[in-house]
């Protein structure tokens, strides 16, 4: 089953600077794919497109049967619903306590006034926690964002990201900011909850290895455009490919 | 978090039963403000049209303004990087030398600068030589206090490394530790600037020199259409001076390299604090009666204890704290309505010209000098301190407004977008993600400006809006220091328990 069917997408900004050019391919309910490529290959504006946050110039995005690309406003904000990102910087509120920011995933179902006032219901409180003991933060729950490691801030943001169980999560160089061992710890954690919900991974990654390690299916791209799309057993080949000549330059 | 949540809410309903109090106390009453506020625009209608052919008599007195600020500012900034460090903890290692200069400072802190000037006027006779004094000694005091916790605050790896190799501990300072303090210092450095312009706008009141003078004697004389000129004009100068504090602001932060034009400025920005210095009017002493200073001093020692002790709302008691209520209510009403309107002037949540609206309307209230609010303003309200209040507000709307938007430009946007992307709303965002993240930048301007404005207030009893000005200006303006001491003493008290107070709120949040 197709979880996300992206066709002949592109971006342009200003007019000028391509980003991406016509790049196609799907994803399976349940597969974790990794979309490699060096710094300024488009991986980002690729994950921005998918998540709404930019508009693309071309192509058409359908997430679950429903056209997303032209989307605005409410309708768009209904899409968004299904998806769960997280990012390189993790972008949480920093003085907030953790159980805040996970819960913040929760005001999309909810009222505007009930929202302003911030009244979660019993049950999202209860989800929230469970996540948060999921992603092991049980004992975290009420610090403040700020004061915990790059690591556990990381864990807050899958937690918010899972608490919208969405249909598609998306990575965007999720452990590119930490050190290598928490890294490795993260795609673990991000792996394991993967492949006990079943749950669609698209996620970033310049670090070929860790990409070849945790994922299902590896896509290369290089110059906004996409170079390859198969299994990452063959990812030796591609190597030269997607990097070109900064191989050898001991990328 | 219940205990968070608990502490929250029990801070939260006693600052609110605070200022329920203190409105009470100094007569808010926003019927009798409705009913009558007509009467607004009754000194704005009378301005109109400005009487233009006044503009070429109002360029000395500007250039005299400008450079009693200018001048004030720069001295007082190079004093005040001197003093600092041996005021900082951690580069002056005695600590009663620092605990001395400290109070000093603080003491020096709680005046405003029209009380400085009209000080300054006894000692150096009237003109701008006074005026430049005050603004010296206000901004001193400023900065150094603002300089010492920058430096303490600082890392000091690279000032020991230096240590360590044997250079002198002023050697090390100045290349180690004010590259380090340097960014922030020149962005307070402007700050004050700005702030000093618009002080030293109404410094004629008491004779020191510059606008003030013609403002003063054409409002009293009810020639409203010269007014409405002095203040365009003013409205002008203000706005130059923000431009050019804006530039060297993205300057400092290194988001631009000057360009040719701006390569040209800065030696323009020299030569103009220069000529500044140079064509400075020097004090004149003639009229000063010898040992003025002297009996100053003497009224500070010899507090007048019946003053302190009277229990009447001529007592120095009653007079604080009526000064006091007037600067806390009016402080949380513009706190109230300066949000909304720096969401609404912020080019991140609001479309350009918007933006440009809303910090255009900000721009020209915070021009407008407290004393002419305070005019304006008595006409609704009448004389009393509920004007004071009103007073307070409006000003703190126009220079709050300034730094929330500025908050709100600064900030991560990640959050923002990250939430964006899930779908949530943007009041939802505002709510969740804005306000938490924006929080500490507001409570410290609040608290600022509160600090700022309980200066204020005692100066508007100069126009009959309330406070412990008025008895102030008399005693002073009749020799009886100690009386004015009795009530500098004061004054300096509340600050001090005030200051005292908000960084400890500052320091639990």
């Amino acid at each position: 089953m197709t979880a996300l069917e992206v066709t002949a997408l592109s971006k342009t900004f200003d007019h000028r600077v391509t980003a991406l050019r016509d790049v196609s391919f799907t994803l399976n309910v349940g597969e974790f794919v990794s979309v490699i490529g060096p710094s300024g290959a488009g991986k980002t504006t690729l994950l921005r497109l998918l998540n709404g946050s930019e508009k693309c110039s071309g192509g058409r995005i359908i997430l679950n049967g429903v056209r997303f690309e032209g989307a605005r406003g409410r309708e768009r904000r209904a899409v968004q619903r299904t998806l769960g990102t997280i990012y390189q910087d993790f972008a949480l509120v920093e003085n907030r306590t953790a159980m805040d920011n996970v819960l913040c995933a929760a005001l999309p179902d909810m009222g505007l006034l009930r929202g302003l006032l911030g009244l979660y219901g019993r049950k999202q409180r209860e989800a929230a926690a469970s996540l948060l003991d999921r992603v092991g933060l049980a004992e975290k729950r009420e610090e403040l964002v700020r004061s915990l490691s790059g690591g556990q801030k990381q864990r807050v943001a899958i937690a918010r990201a899972l608490m919208r169980s969405p249909a598609l999560l998306l990575a965007d160089e999720p452990v590119a900011a930490l050190d290598p061992v928490t890294g490795r710890q993260i795609l673990e954690l991000l792996r394991e909850i993967q492949r006990t919900e079943g749950l669609t991974v698209l996620m970033n990654s310049h670090n070929l290895a860790l990409a070849t390690e945790f994922s299902d299916r590896l896509l290369g791209l290089r110059d906004g455009a996409l170079i390859y799309d198969g299994p990452p057993e063959a990812a030796e080949d591609m190597l030269r490919t997607v990097y070109g000549q900064s191989a050898e330059n001991g990328t | 978090m219940r205990r968070r949540t608990w502490q929250r809410l029990l801070t939260g309903g006693m600052l609110l039963l605070l200022f329920c109090l203190a409105a009470r106390f100094t007569g808010v009453s926003l019927p009798r403000f409705w009913s009558r506020r007509a009467h607004l625009g009754d000194i704005f209608a009378r301005m109109c049209p400005p009487e233009w052919s006044f503009l070429p008599r109002l360029v000395w007195p500007l250039w005299s303004t400008l450079q009693m600020s200018l001048t004030g500012t720069a001295l007082g900034s190079a004093l005040a990087l001197g003093v600092a460090p041996l005021c900082s903890a951690n580069l002056c290692p005695a600590p009663l030398p620092r605990w001395i200069l400290r109070c000093f400072i603080q003491f020096l802190r709680s005046f405003p600068t029209l009380i400085l000037a009209l000080a300054a006027t006894f000692v150096f006779g009237l003109g701008a030589f006074a005026g430049t004094a005050a603004i010296t000694v206000y901004t001193f005091a400023i900065m150094t206090r603002l300089t010492y916790e920058d430096i303490e605050s600082a890392p000091l790896g690279a000032c020991h490394a230096l240590r360590s190799m044997g250079v002198s501990l002023p050697a090390a300072y100045v290349q180690a530790v004010v590259p380090e303090i340097g960014g922030s210092c020149l962005t307070n450095v402007l700050y004050l600037l700005e702030a000093n312009v618009r002080h030293s706008a109404i410094l004629g009141y008491v004779g020191a020199g510059g606008v003030g003078l013609l403002l003063n004697e054409k409002i009293s004389w009810l020639e409203y259409d010269r007014v409405g000129t002095i203040l365009l004009s003013l409205l002008a100068v203000v706005c130059l001076i923000e431009l050019l504090s804006a530039w060297l602001t993205t300057l400092i932060r290194g988001d631009r390299r000057p360009g040719r034009a701006g390569k040209a400025l800065l030696p323009a920005a020299a030569v103009l604090l220069l000529a500044g210095l140079f064509s400075l009017e020097g004090p004149d002493f003639s009229h000063t009666i010898p040992h003025t200073a002297l009996r100053m001093l003497s009224g500070l020692v010899h507090p007048d204890w019946e003053l302190v002790l009277r229990a009447d709302s001529s007592g120095l008691g009653w007079l604080l704290l009526e000064t006091g209520s007037i600067a806390l209510t009016g402080t949380a009403l513009g706190a109230v309505i300066s949000l909304p309107l720096a969401l609404l002037g912020s080019g991140r949540l609001c479309p350009r010209p918007v933006a440009l609206l809303f910090r255009g309307v900000s721009l020209a209230v915070r021009s407008i000098p407290v004393l002419i609010w305070g005019l304006i303003l008595i006409r609704v309200t009448g004389p009393g301190a509920f004007t004071g209040v009103l007073t307070m507000a409006v000003c703190s709307v126009g220079l709050l407004t300034k730094r929330f938007t500025e908050a709100i430009d600064t900030l991560d946007m990640r959050p923002w977008n990250a939430l964006s992307a899930m779908g949530v709303r943007p009041l939802h965002r505002l709510r969740h993600c804005l306000l938490p993240q924006l929080a500490p930048a507001l409570r410290s301007a609040v608290l600022y400006r509160f600090d700022v404005n309980l200066r204020e207030a005692s100066v508007l009893g100069i126009v009959g809006a309330g406070g412990i000005g008025a008895p102030l200006i008399f005693a002073m303006n009749h020799y009886d220091w100690s009386q004015a001491g009795t009530i500098c003493l004061g004054l300096a008290a509340m600050i001090w328990a005030v200051d005292g107070l908000s960084s400890r709120l500052r320091r639990n949040s």
